[in-house]
């Protein structure tokens, strides 16, 4: 009757992975020369991978590198000032809208009531551009602390 | 781990702020990595260097994304592993072998154990003595993702988790792969030995 040998992957981790290996394996394997033989190639490759010689950047590879890397603009962490586009875009509107409005009805009547919905306007988008520009400030500082370590 | 994510910080904030040459420290600490993987991926000499670049300079444009939720290293290693895959996949080179009747053979021969004793033996003899350049001519003939896992975890000597981090490979499939490359890397110097008559 043929020996029943256990399967390759119990072998590796018997040469390998020890205490990951079943105790059923490492009985056979105490008393198995073929197996062990196996054990003990899986071994001497995992010596030898250990023991093989690393790949070094050469110091021209790594200047090209560092001089592509230095041509390129410094990159800095992005402040996010999209944002801003839309209380910007109804500041812009107000303001041109009031512009077109006193043109029409003089100066003089640039503190009119008529005037009052334009200024509500322009006074709504100025706080919310304010706020917005306070935000993305804040976070982008927020980001910067976060990468820094303390 | 603590000193190294430290470290990592310290490193990308230098860079962030636009002190382009803590870059350099970045290339030093991960050259080996990036190396290992571009050199197990990639055979042209030409390409794995064009390669590099790339990676290095995906590196730097991306830094500001980086999350720190693995170490810098692995991050830049999954870089050079994704780079290396658009490379092969562009080029219509197979990353992994699906099937090879010579491994079946040796494994069908193992398992009925037809192989003998003594094969094991000069196995064992030629890992023993002819030792580098052997195992190097043999682990290039291996395919691209199992010559990297090898290099990963034998040379580099990173858990599975980095690994799996870095080729986003679940762990289970990363083992199963591992320990067919290894037990492939096994046959192959048994055959080779055999063709040649030694």
């Amino acid at each position: 009757m043929k020996p029943i040998h256990p399967d390759d992957d119990s072998i590796q981790k018997y040469a390998l992975e020890q205490e990951t290996c079943d105790k059923e394996v490492i009985q056979h394997l105490s008393s198995c020369a073929y197996c062990q033989e196996i054990a003990e190639t899986y071994r001497a490759m995992a010596n030898e991978l250990k023991a093989q010689e690393k790949p070094v950047l050469s110091s021209q590879l790594e200047d090209q590198i560092m001089r592509r890397i230095m041509s390129q603009k410094v990159q800095k962490l992005p402040v996010r000032l999209y944002g801003l586009a839309g209380p910007l875009f109804v500041l812009i509107v107000g303001l041109a809208s009031l512009i077109i409005s006193t043109l029409a009805s003089g100066v003089k009547n640039l503190v009119a009531l008529e005037h009052l919905s334009l200024y509500v306007i322009i006074g709504i988008g100025i706080c919310v551009t304010v706020l917005l520009a306070i935000d993305i400030i804040k976070t982008h500082q927020y980001h910067m602390n976060k990468i820094s370590f303390s | 781990m603590e000193k190294e994510h430290q470290s990592d910080r310290h490193l990308v904030k230098s860079v962030l702020e636009g002190n382009t040459s803590s870059f350099k420290h970045i290339i030093s600490n991960t050259q080996a990595l990036v190396m290992q993987i571009i050199f197990k991926m990639i055979g042209n000499q030409q390409d794995r260097e064009d390669l590099i670049q790339e990676v290095y300079l995906k590196v730097f444009n991306k830094l500001s994304g980086f999350k720190f939720n693995s170490k810098l290293s692995t991050w830049i290693g999954t870089i050079a592993y994704n780079t290396s895959i658009n490379y092969l996949q562009k080029n219509s080179i197979q990353t992994i072998d699906v099937h090879d009747d010579d491994y079946d053979n040796l494994v069908a021969s193992i398992r009925d154990g037809s192989l003998n004793i003594g094969e094991n033996s000069i196995a064992l003899q030629i890992l023993q003595s002819e030792r580098g350049e052997m195992l190097q001519k043999e682990i290039g003939k291996l395919s691209p993702i199992y010559r990297t896992i090898i290099s990963l975890y034998h040379m580099e000597e990173l858990s599975y988790k980095e690994i799996s981090e870095i080729t986003q490979l679940p762990e289970g499939t990363l083992k199963s792969y591992l320990f067919r490359a290894r037990k492939k890397l096994r046959e192959n110097i048994l055959i080779n030995y055999k063709k040649e008559d030694l």
